[in-house]
């Protein structure tokens, strides 16, 4: 049933937000809730004490970030945040009448409300597809996905697998990864 | 019936790229619990006026483009007589600077020195730490003299200078005083004209004769190499000393490429000219000068020959170009190295390479 799998899919893509706002625990239930829905196995590593500083090594910094989550820092001619790219973020958030409510602290092709603006479309959509803007909220869903987040994800969970030194945060990147591919193959 | 879930999920992804996208849905999507609110208008595009902080001489004026709450890109103000809306590499890289991905975005702290481990915390507890450490040295020492301020140059902006009233609100604080990098243009300064004083930047153009020593505005200050050439249009001979064939001594009409760390012998070898030759203006100096008397008989002490052995006086050696370039540079056995007087006869090249006529 859809109403399930979109309860699922945004639950998926709220754990993976909170993860990448900084709130490590949700890495756990994202490796959870994909298991549920891929019905894959991936084991659940311990979350070692050294968790939370590969996570700032990867994701936050305060040296070259090894696994930046922005779009632009993949899309961009010099990883610069807020230009072109980041903008058309702003934009597509724009286009459904939203925007972030912290706007101009952190850039708003963060994986963080990349997720969120995926998961929030996701519970907007009625149980009746043929009610108002249903096939609207739809659309833009699926252009997000097209046209932001399956352009970079696959890049920044290569430099996740490649740069993370915790089983924890290489094993929430290859629950993204399954993820994200699954949600690539069904646009597809 | 058909359920509103029939549909695959795939048939669903695919249908939906079809759907026309418009604007105006926000009314139907839940916010709650998202970091999203329902988007204000957008801002028009403001311009402000700033000027680079970097501690350069140009201290560029800036107009910066904000829209939406984004600086989009700065430019020069083209109101401003000496930048004449012109910036630097560094300047129009701002932009670059702050929005970088690296940029560090929150308070953190290293647990373990040079370990590598960063953790975030919180502003309150960054604050906490410090106070707490104020706290516990004034307590250890009886004063909070332990605690010192050490900054320099690279952003002298309004910040730079409110840190030193927050460490004097704190009580008695160590500084660290005096200048790691322009000592020398300071007593330059004092010594010539009494304090330190320039005139307008912009009177270089009125120059006839421009000595450039040690400084290659051409990268370092390119608004005033802007006004040394249209200086040097005008008339004016540009004179560059250095060590290194710059960008600017490629543009001089006179390029004295001296070894490094003798310029102070070329300073004597010069001096002792205008000494031997009465290029003095005594009178002037009798009004306005203090203690010239004592350098001029230093001058002599150190232009002297040494040891009994014979040589070429150093004002002679530093005024003639055609000295160095016609004659066969001394050998280390005669030519000394403990007197501003030997030190020139090795510091002063003027090649025929490095020179070039007036236009």
């Amino acid at each position: 049933m859809l109403s399930q799998d979109i309860e699922q899919r945004a639950a998926l893509y709220e754990a993976l937000s909170s993860y990448y706002a900084g709130n490590i625990s949700a890495g756990e239930t994202f490796i959870r809730l994909a298991n549920a829905y891929l019905q894959s196995e991936l084991v659940l590593p311990p979350k070692e004490d050294d968790v939370g500083f590969d996570f700032n090594r990867l994701f936050v910094g305060p040296q070259k970030l090894l696994a930046p989550p922005y779009e632009s820092s993949y899309l961009s001619p010099h990883r610069m945040t807020m230009t072109r790219q980041t903008m058309s973020v702003r934009q597509a958030y724009r286009a459904v009448g939203i925007e972030i409510a912290d706007k101009g602290r952190i850039p708003d092709d963060h994986l963080h409300y990349e997720a969120a603006f995926a998961a929030c479309l996701l519970r907007s959509l009625s149980p009746s597809p043929q009610a108002d803007g249903q096939s609207d909220i739809a659309a833009h869903y699926a252009a997000f996905l097209r046209d932001h987040l399956l352009c970079w994800i696959f890049p920044h969970l290569e430099h996740v697998a490649a740069h993370s030194t915790t089983p924890f945060c290489r094993q929430v990147g290859k629950a993204a990864q399954l993820f994200f591919t699954s949600e690539k193959e069904a646009l597809s | 019936m058909n359920s509103p879930h029939s549909f695959s999920r795939r048939t669903f992804l695919k249908g939906s790229l079809a759907a026309v996208i418009s604007a105006g849905i926000g009314s139907s999507l839940t916010l709650d619990k998202t970091p999203f609110r329902p988007a204000a208008a957008e801002a028009s595009e403001q311009v402000f006026q700033s000027a680079c902080p970097r501690n350069c001489y140009d201290s560029c004026s800036i107009l910066s483009t904000v829209k939406d709450g984004v600086l989009k890109y700065v430019e020069g103000n083209p109101a401003n007589t000496y930048t004449h809306g012109r910036l630097c590499a560094k300047g129009f890289s701002y932009t670059r600077s702050i929005y970088s991905p690296d940029r560090i975005k929150y308070p953190m702290r290293q647990v373990g020195r040079s370990s590598g481990k960063w953790e975030r915390i919180s502003w309150d507890e960054a604050f906490d730490i410090i106070a707490k450490q104020i706290l516990s040295i004034k307590e250890e020492y009886g004063s909070t003299l332990p605690i010192c301020l050490n900054k320099y140059s690279g952003n002298f902006n309004l910040l730079n200078y409110c840190v030193e009233g927050m460490m004097s609100s704190i009580g008695h604080t160590t500084r660290a005083t005096g200048t790691p990098c322009w000592p020398a243009g300071i007593d330059a300064q004092t010594f010539d004209f009494g304090t330190i004083w320039n005139n307008d930047p912009e009177d270089l153009v009125n120059s006839k004769y421009l000595i450039i020593w040690g400084a290659n505005p051409a990268w370092c200050s390119v608004h005033s190499m802007y006004l040394i050439e249209q200086a040097q249009r005008q008339g004016c001979k540009v004179v560059v000393i250095d060590p290194t064939l710059t960008q600017t001594a490629s543009k001089a009409d006179w390029y004295i490429q001296i070894k490094a760390s003798t310029d102070g012998a070329l300073a004597l070898g010069m001096a002792s000219y205008i000494l031997e030759h009465d290029l003095v203006d005594r009178n002037w100096l009798q009004q306005n000068a203090k203690g010239y008397e004592e350098y001029f008989s230093n001058i002599c002490v150190k232009t002297s020959p040494l040891n009994g052995r014979r040589r070429r006086p150093a004002s002679r050696q530093a005024s003639s170009r055609h000295w160095h370039r016609n004659t066969p540079r001394p050998s280390p056995q005669t030519s000394g190295s403990d007197t501003g007087c030997s030190a020139i006869q090795t510091a002063v090249r003027t090649s025929a390479a490095s020179t070039r006529s007036l236009p």
